[in-house]
């Protein structure tokens, strides 16, 4: 077989899937087997940058749009599903801004979509009002195909004439910046037995929080969710969680003393940690309970706190901490210590420094009174640039940490991070420098586990 | 198998001989990841030489190197990305293939990706010849078909 037009349609719809749109409909004038071949393309992925010949990488939302013709995209769209005739739609996905005279065509791709079957739709519409996402656009034949919603920018309205079970197979659902009635989340929790992750992202409720009672729910995001309220919008947060097969929750709202859980198989939690006056949080007793947390990151935006912890994370195996300062002069590290000592069998301690600078005043490192840590490994410390509170963190933690096996400190606080500390001078000269000095002296205990980046 | 069960297979080798008949050697557990090869193994056995009449020795020993980093997990997309750097689309295309007729399934896909993104935006013609497809539309109909579609043949790249 030397030529790839030889191979069967199955084998060349791999290729068929992986193209764009625009390219995929240019395969429909090759020839005349071709010109059917597209129909076997079963996920419909329509962006307006792409649709239009943008190249442009920048997402939808970071865009102006003032020079984009959305009426072209919609003929383009319209003109694509007029001439497919695949029998199977698995997933639709729509990004453009829309506005509201473009309602009644988004309604009628979507119902083409559902009457092929389609089990995933996904819809960013960046509009200023909310595009209204009908569930009467379902049928009873039809509300069962649908796995996965995921919903930007809409209006969610419960349907109006449902005497049957709607979705009982969604298996996640996403809500981003939507308006949603609470009480329809709570009837899909109920109804919906296989419904594995729920995101509730910036949205806005009718009067409250939903209550998230579920079987099935194995994942759960909320993140800063409101209500409004004479035209003010009133932040809320999550009450009620009553997930017996919940495993990871991340939660970024603005109050955790309301939070009542029951949460027994949670292993992960990934919560903004509010800044709190308060030397025994609450939310930290709460974490405590839950008999099988191992891993936990908190994003902080100011100090942490020396900590009274009463009750230890029993079972913390990792703890990952991210720093979102902005003023670093009442800035010290000490106070991720009294965590480390709440969790007697944690191994991998990570904390990340995002935004690093060169603090002006170098005060002067001390040593606290702490006792040992038997089990921690590794310790990373990302967004080291040598500060004083970052030398003065890592002596500390040498002295007590006795089965450690490596500390690594990086300047890097990004995945993908290209600039080139090794080049810059200043860090180079001052503050590199500084961490060679003090900490890889002879007077260092456990100098040989630094690693540094 | 007694060769699944023991802890040897990692380190076994098997002898694959190329349609322009040299021979190179490939881990058992890689080849594992080539169904059409694994099936071979199975019939002739694998202390033979597997013959591979449709794959030859230019492109072998790149798919070998493909495998050789899958067995250790170690693919990353940086891997994949300097792994068809500097290759020209014939190249890809013979690779892929080739993928095809061993029956390796990740490589085939990340081929498939890797072909979608070169035709990326090309002239219908480099795509027919790339593929091999003989047009048989007569003009008008062609002309046609272009007209109504012509949003899709905006913004063509230039050849190579």
């Amino acid at each position: 077989m030397d030529r790839i037009s030889e191979l069967p349609d199955e084998i060349l719809s791999y290729i068929l899937t992986m193209l764009s749109i625009k390219d995929l409909l240019k395969t429909s004038i090759l020839s005349k087997r071709w010109r059917k071949l597209w129909y076997l393309r079963r996920d419909l992925d329509f962006n307006i940058l792409h649709m239009l010949g943008s190249t442009s990488r920048k997402p939808l939302e970071e865009r102006g749009h003032l020079n984009i013709n959305m009426d072209e995209f919609v003929k383009r769209v319209d003109q694509f599903l007029n001439n497919f005739q695949g029998t199977k739609i698995d997933s639709f996905s729509l990004s453009f801004y829309s506005n509201d005279k473009h309602s009644n065509i988004i309604d009628q791709w979507i119902s083409f979509a559902i009457a092929r079957g389609v089990e995933t739709i996904n819809l960013l519409l960046l509009t200023y009002n909310r595009y209204k996402f009908a569930f009467d656009l379902f049928s009873e034949t039809n509300t069962s195909t649908l796995k996965h919603l995921r919903l930007e920018r809409c209006l969610v309205c419960h349907p109006t004439k449902c005497d049957y079970i709607p979705f009982k197979n969604l298996r996640s659902l996403s809500l981003y910046f939507s308006k949603v009635d609470e009480i329809f989340i709570e009837s899909l929790l109920t109804n919906c037995r296989w419904l594995e992750e729920l995101d509730l992202e910036f949205c806005e409720f009718r009067s409250s929080m939903p209550k998230i009672v579920s079987s099935s729910l194995s994942n759960l995001k909320v993140r800063k969710c409101y209500v409004v309220s004479g035209n003010m919008k009133k932040e809320i947060d999550l009450s009620s969680l009553d997930c017996l097969k919940l495993t990871s929750l991340e939660y970024h709202g603005y109050n955790l003393d309301t939070l009542n859980i029951n949460t027994p198989l949670l292993n992960i939690i990934y919560c903004t940690v509010p800044d709190c006056e308060d030397p025994i949080p609450k939310q930290y007793a709460l974490f405590a309970t839950l008999p099988k947390l191992e891993i936990m990151k908190l994003d902080f935006y100011s100090r942490v706190p020396i900590l009274k912890i009463t009750q230890p994370f029993k079972h913390l195996k990792q703890l990952d901490i991210t720093f979102y300062i902005e003023e670093y002069s009442e800035f010290d590290l000490l106070g991720i210590l009294t965590l480390l000592q709440a969790s007697p069998l944690l191994h991998k301690l990570s904390i990340m420094l995002t935004h690093p600078e060169i603090v002006g005043n170098q005060n002067v490192v001390k040593d606290v009174d702490i006792c040992s840590h038997d089990e921690v490994r590794v310790i990373e410390l990302r967004g080291c640039v040598g500060n004083w509170y970052e030398i003065e963190f890592v002596m500390n933690v040498l002295r007590y940490a006795h089965k450690l096996e490596r500390i690594v400190l990086s300047p890097y606080w990004r995945e993908c991070d290209s600039w080139d500390w090794k080049s810059d001078p200043v860090w180079f000269q001052n503050g590199r420098q500084r961490i060679s000095e003090k900490l890889l002296n002879e007077n260092v205990v456990g100098r040989e586990k630094l690693v540094l980046i | 198998m007694a060769q699944e069960a023991s802890s040897s297979t990692s380190s076994k080798t098997i002898s694959l001989k190329t349609g322009d008949g040299e021979i190179f050697e490939i881990e058992a557990s890689a080849a594992k990841q080539m169904k059409t090869v694994q099936r071979l193994i199975d019939d002739l056995g694998d202390d033979i030489t597997i013959p591979l009449h449709n794959v030859f020795s230019k492109e072998l020993p790149k798919i070998i190197e493909y495998y050789k980093k899958d067995i250790t997990g170690e693919i990353t997309k940086d891997f994949e990305a300097e792994f068809v750097k500097d290759l020209n689309d014939d190249e890809v295309k013979v690779l892929f293939l080739a993928a095809n007729y061993l029956d390796a399934n990740k490589l085939f896909e990340f081929l498939s990706q890797n072909i979608a993104d070169r035709l990326e935006s090309k002239s219908v013609e480099y795509v027919r010849k790339y593929f091999g497809v003989e047009n048989d539309f007569t003009p008008e109909e062609e002309s046609k078909l272009r007209e109504e579609r012509a949003w899709s043949f905006r913004g063509i790249k230039e050849d190579e």
